[in-house]
């Protein structure tokens, strides 16, 4: 047991010092695996970046992964047979014990602001799930609490657009607008978000409770009336078929029923839409790692050649041809164990640069994903593997030089 | 059981027109413990082929070759090289230090290989074998930083580390001037003495040769005894 413990800790010793004896050629010399490992970590880093960018955008529009949106219109659209949908889907909501849903209706309307004019505007009718469910990402001020649906005075939570409309005043001082000039229509701004593409409308959240005092009742009871839930990816499909089957039971066949799924994963199925783009990253990237592996390679063969007569020395005072193998091999694996280490190091830090993510997820992330752990085991893997391909065939060399010739070389 | 027990060794290699060219014809040898042997010969008449059969680097073609009591042409390689690591002990005529190491460094190459409490002890072993050869504040010295009579200390204490029991000495003095030499010989054969090893110097130096207790020439490929006043 002892033989073994010094046999490796040997070998260790011996690679350790020829790396440090010749850390100037070393160096050099792993610095093309250092790059090619860090190009390779990165290329995965920024696909995984992309992807998470790519995700968040479907989530803003189409729900987070899975949702699940109800569309339930009676055909007399009365106010009793809405409060019958909205029971009947409160049922299901109880019975599925589903814990992030929201009500989803979308509107236009001309609004007056205090500049004068009317201006067109983008009201959603939302519950306080949707910031969740949609990632919706705030500005500044506050979202909606469970309570806000009480206020004599609606909130509203508004674009930058909506906001400038109104003058920018600050959220500290409660800023108050009526929706069309009339006092009973005021609404009080309780926070501004960021629209997640640049359409140039001032946009509006409102609570249903909010928007009933508010907003048009013919708006409210239209066919653009929703529902969303976010459940369970595993679940949805079953999910699907329940809620459409028991929503049409209890409302009957005057009503229409349709239960879809809006995320992304509704039309991508699983694929990954990125696949194209990561496989040609990864392509350049394992080229680069071939190129630095062949320089590696060739570095390390011209090396051992000048380095026969010390494997003559070391073969004189006892070292096994295994011993010698296996010091020249671990000699290039701790080598580019280290490169590999510098390089998803250096791609660690590309990556975590506020430009660099910007390229990738231009503006910005609800949920940055942290440097996958995937690319970092891949990079250091990658440059293990170029070590032991590198350093078998100086290794070979190394055992098959005759004793006597390399002393004398 | 001796030490060296060549019987009748010889030792043929093909030359590039694929004649054969016998280098060592019949050598016979024996050599026991603390004895001090020396082989005198002219250029090219395959003394260090004979060390190098002796120490194991090479193995006869023809012939018999006992080494601690074992068959060297019956041991595997690996046995061969665990059996000349823990018994031989070699200086060269060319120092052979390792590059960028330094001295002591050096001298704990044999350690490396020695496994047990040799490799766990190998510094302070090595520094006291420096110390021997009157080099410890030169421990820490590379090679390069060394004179020529110290780089061969060094490369005796690296011969001695591991308490051989016999080691080789392929033209010890021949890079050195002849004072340095003598002195180097005299170290040499001081620290054999004390660690009852026995010693094998190849040499054409007849005053280095005279040093030893057992005096052989070789000539045409044969071994015969000499005598030097």
């Amino acid at each position: 047991m002892n033989a073994v413990v010094t046999n490796v800790l040997g070998v260790l010793v011996e690679a350790w010092q020829e790396i440090r004896v010749h850390r100037a050629r070393v160096l050099l010399s792993l610095l093309g695996v250092a790059i090619a490992v860090c190009a390779l970590s990165a290329s995965v880093a920024a696909a995984s970046l992309a992807q998470q960018a790519i995700a968040e955008q479907n989530e803003v529009s189409g729900g987070r992964d899975a949702t699940l949106s109800v569309n339930a219109y009676p055909s007399d659209a009365s106010p009793a047979a809405l409060d019958a949908v909205d029971d009947a889907w409160a049922r299901s909501v109880d019975r599925h014990r589903m814990d992030f849903v929201s009500n989803v209706t979308n509107t236009g309307l001309p609004m007056r602001f205090p500049g004068g004019g009317e201006i067109d505007t983008n009201f959603t009718v939302v519950s306080p799930s949707y910031l969740e469910m949609h990632r919706v990402r705030l500005a500044d001020g506050s979202w909606f609490a469970a309570d806000d649906d009480d206020r004599l005075v609606p909130a509203v939570v508004v674009d930058k657009y909506f906001y400038e409309a109104l003058g920018s005043p600050p959220l500290e001082s409660h800023p108050v607008v009526s929706i069309d000039g009339d006092p009973a229509h005021r609404v009080v701004v309780i926070g501004t978000f960021v629209p997640p593409y640049d359409s140039g409308m001032p946009a509006a959240y409102i609570l249903p409770g909010g928007a009933e005092k508010v907003l048009p009742q013919d708006v409210l009871s239209g066919s653009g009336r929703t529902f969303e839930a976010w459940v369970p990816p595993a679940d949805v499909d079953v999910l699907r078929g329940q809620l459409e089957s028991e929503l049409k039971a209890s409302l009957g066949s005057s009503v229409s029923v349709d239960v879809t799924r809006t995320d992304a994963g509704a039309y991508t199925n699983g694929e990954d839409p990125l696949l194209p783009l990561r496989m040609l990253t990864n392509a350049v990237a394992v080229v680069i790692l071939i190129l630095g592996a062949l320089s590696l390679l060739n570095i390390s063969v011209v090396t051992m050649r000048q380095r026969i007569r010390e494997v003559g020395i070391r073969r004189s005072f006892g070292a096994s041809s295994a011993r010698v193998f296996s010091a020249v091999l671990l000699e290039s694996v701790l080598g580019t164990l280290v490169a590999g280490v510098a390089g998803v190091a250096a791609a660690i830090l590309i990556m975590s640069l506020p430009a660099v993510r910007e390229l990738f997820a231009a503006g910005g992330l609800s949920d940055p994903p942290p440097f996958p752990m995937e690319a970092a085991l891949l990079g250091i893997g990658a440059a293990l593997a170029v070590g032991v391909l590198a350093g078998a065939l100086p290794a070979t060399i190394a055992v098959r030089v005759k004793v006597i010739d390399a002393i004398r070389s | 059981m001796s030490l060296v027990a060549a019987q009748g060794i010889g030792r043929v290699v093909e030359r590039i027109d694929n004649e054969p060219l016998t280098i060592l014809a019949d050598v016979s040898l024996r050599v026991e413990a603390g004895e001090r042997v020396s082989i005198v010969g002219r250029s090219g008449s395959g003394k260090s082929t004979l060390l190098n059969l002796l120490g194991m680097l090479d193995l006869p073609t023809s012939g018999a070759l006992e080494i601690a009591g074992e068959d060297v042409l019956t041991l595997s390689n690996r046995r061969r090289d665990r059996l000349r690591g823990a018994n031989i002990g070699f200086v060269f005529q060319q120092f052979n230090l390792l590059d960028g190491r330094t001295a002591s460094e050096n001298v704990q190459l044999p350690l490396v290989y020695a496994g047990g409490s040799s490799y766990w002890r190998r510094e302070a072993l090595a520094d006291e074998m420096l110390d021997r050869v009157g080099l410890s504040h030169r421990r820490r010295s590379l090679p390069h930083n060394l004179s020529g009579g110290e780089q061969q200390r060094v490369a005796i204490a690296r011969a001695l580390v591991r308490r051989p029991r016999l080691i080789l000495a392929d033209e010890p003095t021949g890079a050195l001037d002849v004072e340095t030499g003598i002195s180097i010989m005299g170290l040499l054969d001081e620290i054999v003495a004390e660690e009852q090893s026995a010693i094998v110097t190849i040499t054409h130096d007849p005053a280095i040769a005279a040093l030893s207790e057992r005096h052989y020439r070789l000539a045409s490929g044969s071994l015969e005894e000499a005598v030097f006043a």
